[in-house]
């Protein structure tokens, strides 16, 4: 598989979960980043200037949502690719919690990509190679 | 009795059968004779002058009658006033006669005297009452009309002038149909009857009548006393207070509370429709007799017997049906003065207020396990996602040769199966429990025992922990072994929030004390602190910031389940940096009672 140089930023305080997506990633053929804590990605995101960022919600310290937010917020990041990763839904995947909290806050624009945990992995990959094309 | 001779009256025996006191006096107005009943009224008399005996006067009175009689030979009456033999002053009627000789020569002039003292008073406080009688007093004649009428009467009505009574009460113009007067005249009786008249003005005026006879001597009715008094008041105040009464009736009656009454041998008097239907009793089977110990129960009487108002807002009463049901009880003594009239007993039926007490608590406690699933749910996905990422390692790693991705894969399968059977085992008791063991319990002992079972650990870290606990915190009733759980809980996790935090000399300390009715206990630190973020989610299952290999998350949620079982709340201060105050919060009157079956 050829090495895309595209670098991807995982943002999970699962270590299992970031290790899991950064695999599935890095055998997509991209690079990959990693930070456990919304304040850790943003910081990371702004260091690394990554071309996407995969984003779990619930974490300790800050939680994905600031720093979704941040992110959007940032001049220099506002137009990078965000997939929230997260485990936040409803009964049967239901997206409604999440629809929710984007209808609360429509000042922010919606992310990219939406993936429940666990993810589908094809999809998942589609999405990202989508968003990369 | 024309001119009796001297010798007539001579006779002693004669002179003293009459009834009255005799004098005879000669021309000097001298007192020659007088009987006994003459020496009754003025006291031995012979021999002074009439004026000094009648008058006690030294002189002869200016219009004397014996003078006169002496000169016209005249009989005549007249009534005067004069001083008794012990000097009181004395009426008296006298009846003076000429005495004379053969010749036809007045020599001596006899006066027959009556005391009259006593009809004179009788006849003046007669009139006296009469007139001052604070009723209407009229006389009757048989045509009803007003012959004679009380001073009352006349300054209400006027000067009566003959008028018929029912003109003058009633504005009538003719008989009432129930004269009273009339029935008096007719058969002699009194008789007494209402009766509504009209005032001058014309108001409604409420009388009580009464009518007597008046007696002529040969029996013949001629004339009616009649008494009129005037109850408008009084009848307006009776209409009022039947009233009141009526009204007060109704209240009792219909009160929601159970009202019971008894007398001061604490024989039921009253017993509303409120008491019958709480107490399932037949109040016709009740009352009359000794108040039931169900509706007076010990603890009210003895505490009562001191005097004042009882409440027990939290008590349960038995019915004479034998059930239980929770009632407020209020007991007092009725007394009027110092004297006790009785007692009182008044219930509040809490029934549907124990019942939605009941239904809050299951109601909290359902949304706590409906946020635990949820939780879960959220806790079993991430563990998914590691075996679903350590299935990809190994298979990946497999199909590539790689071994080392390969072992990663496995390490990962293992962890996370690890993650989920220390999930179930700590799940499965968050949402069993232990059955909780309620009994009376002191919570600074509970608080002291976490002291000492945490104190070795906390110094391994430089942590100081230590209790500050109010005296005499009354006892609990609580399941001890639940709530020194949830303080193992908050100390555990407040020494490892000093054990985290960057400012050294860690300090743990579990405090108590009582507040508008509940128990307080804290556990507060001067470690991390919790920042905002973390504040909305430290109830939410599996939600650690411990890390992933510290603490499930489910600490919190098991100490907030504990507390909700015991009626109570958690809630927390924060400052990052600062520290932490966990306090739980138990409302006594929502504390679990041990024989009930809210335990679960």
């Amino acid at each position: 598989m050829a090495t895309d140089e595209r670098k991807i930023l995982v943002v999970d305080d699962e270590p299992d979960v970031a290790t899991y997506l950064e695999m599935v990633l890095q055998d997509a053929g991209y690079t990959t980043v990693t930070a456990e804590n919304g304040r850790e990605g943003f910081a990371k995101a702004q260091a690394e200037q990554p071309d996407l960022i995969c984003l779990d919600v619930t974490m300790p310290e800050e939680s994905g949502i600031r720093c979704y937010r941040n992110l959007r917020e940032d001049e220099a990041l506002k137009n990078t690719p965000v997939v929230l990763v997260t485990a936040v839904t409803g009964y049967g995947g239901d997206p409604e919690p999440f629809k929710n909290f984007m209808s609360t806050r429509d000042q922010v624009p919606p992310p990219d990509g939406f993936f429940s945990k666990p993810i589908d992995r094809e999809a998942f990959v589609t999405k990202i190679k989508e968003l990369l094309a | 009795m024309t001119n009796p001779s001297w010798h007539s009256l001579h006779g002693d025996a004669l002179l003293e059968e009459i009834p009255h006191g005799v004098v005879v006096m000669d021309h000097d107005l001298k007192i020659v004779r007088h009987n006994h009943a003459f020496e009754e009224i003025f006291g031995p008399s012979h021999g002074k002058h009439c004026f000094e005996v009648y008058k006690d006067r030294d002189e002869e009175c200016e219009d004397c009658p014996a003078r006169a009689t002496f000169a016209d030979s005249q009989q005549r009456t007249l009534e005067e006033s004069g001083l008794d033999l012990h000097g009181q002053t004395v009426h008296y009627v006298a009846q003076v006669t000429p005495l004379k000789d053969d010749d036809g020569e007045i020599t001596h002039v006899a006066a027959i005297t009556t005391d009259v003292t006593t009809t004179k008073r009788l006849q003046r406080e007669y009139q006296t009452l009469f007139e001052k009688v604070p009723c209407y007093v009229t006389v009757l004649n048989r045509d009803r009309r007003v012959v004679k009428a009380n001073e009352m009467f006349r300054r209400t009505f006027g000067e009566p002038r003959g008028e018929f009574c029912f003109r003058l009460f009633k504005h009538r113009h003719e008989e009432c149909e129930d004269c009273p007067a009339a029935r008096t005249f007719a058969d002699g009786g009194s008789y007494t009857s209402q009766h509504v008249g009209m005032s001058r003005e014309g108001k409604p005026t409420h009388y009580v009548v009464s009518t007597a006879p008046l007696l002529r001597g040969d029996g013949d009715i001629t004339h009616v006393i009649e008494m009129a008094l005037d109850v408008t008041d009084v009848t307006a105040m009776e209409a009022e207070l039947i009233q009141a009464s009526a009204f007060r009736r109704a209240l009792v009656e219909n009160s929601l509370d159970a009202i019971v009454v008894t007398d001061e041998k604490q024989q039921v008097v009253l017993m509303n429709k409120a008491a019958e239907k709480l107490w399932q009793a037949d109040r016709g089977a009740v009352i009359g007799k000794k108040v039931p110990v169900e509706i007076l129960p010990k603890k009210l009487r003895q505490s009562s017997e001191n005097g004042g108002t009882v409440v027990l807002p939290d008590t349960k009463i038995k019915t004479l049906a034998g059930e239980t049901v929770p009632v407020r009880l209020a007991g007092m003594n009725l007394r009027q003065g110092d004297k006790v009239l009785g007692g009182a007993v008044i219930a509040h039926d809490r029934s549907d207020i124990k019942e939605l007490e009941r239904e809050k608590i299951t109601a909290e406690r359902l949304a706590a396990v409906g946020q635990t699933v949820a939780g879960l749910a959220h806790g079993i996905k991430n563990v998914l996602m590691g075996l679903d990422g350590g299935m990809y390692a190994f298979r990946s790693g497999m199909n590539k040769g790689d071994n080392e991705r390969m072992l990663k894969g496995w390490q990962m399968l293992e962890e996370n199966i690890d993650r989920i059977s220390t999930f179930v085992k700590e799940f499965l008791e968050f949402a069993r429990g232990r059955t909780p063991e309620v009994k009376l319990v002191s919570p600074n002992r509970i608080a002291r025992k976490v002291v000492d079972l945490f104190k070795d650990k906390a110094a391994m870290f430089g942590i100081t922990l230590d209790a500050e606990l109010e005296e005499r915190i009354p006892f609990a009733l609580m399941d001890e072994a639940g709530i020194q759980a949830c303080l193992e809980n908050l100390v555990s996790n407040a020494i490892d929030a000093c054990e985290v935090g960057e400012g050294g000399d860690g300090q743990v300390m579990i405090r108590t004390h009582e507040k508008d009715g509940s128990l307080v206990i804290e556990v507060a630190d001067n470690g991390a602190g919790i920042d905002y973020e973390i504040h909305k989610k430290v109830f939410t299952t599996f939600f650690s910031t411990k890390g992933a290999n510290k603490g499930t998350g489910l600490g919190l949620l098991t100490t907030r389940k504990i507390v909700q079982q015991h009626g109570g709340k958690v809630s927390f201060e924060s400052t990052v940096g600062e520290g932490s105050v966990f306090r739980l919060e138990f409302p006594r009157d929502r504390l679990p009672n041990p024989d009930s079956d809210e335990s679960d």
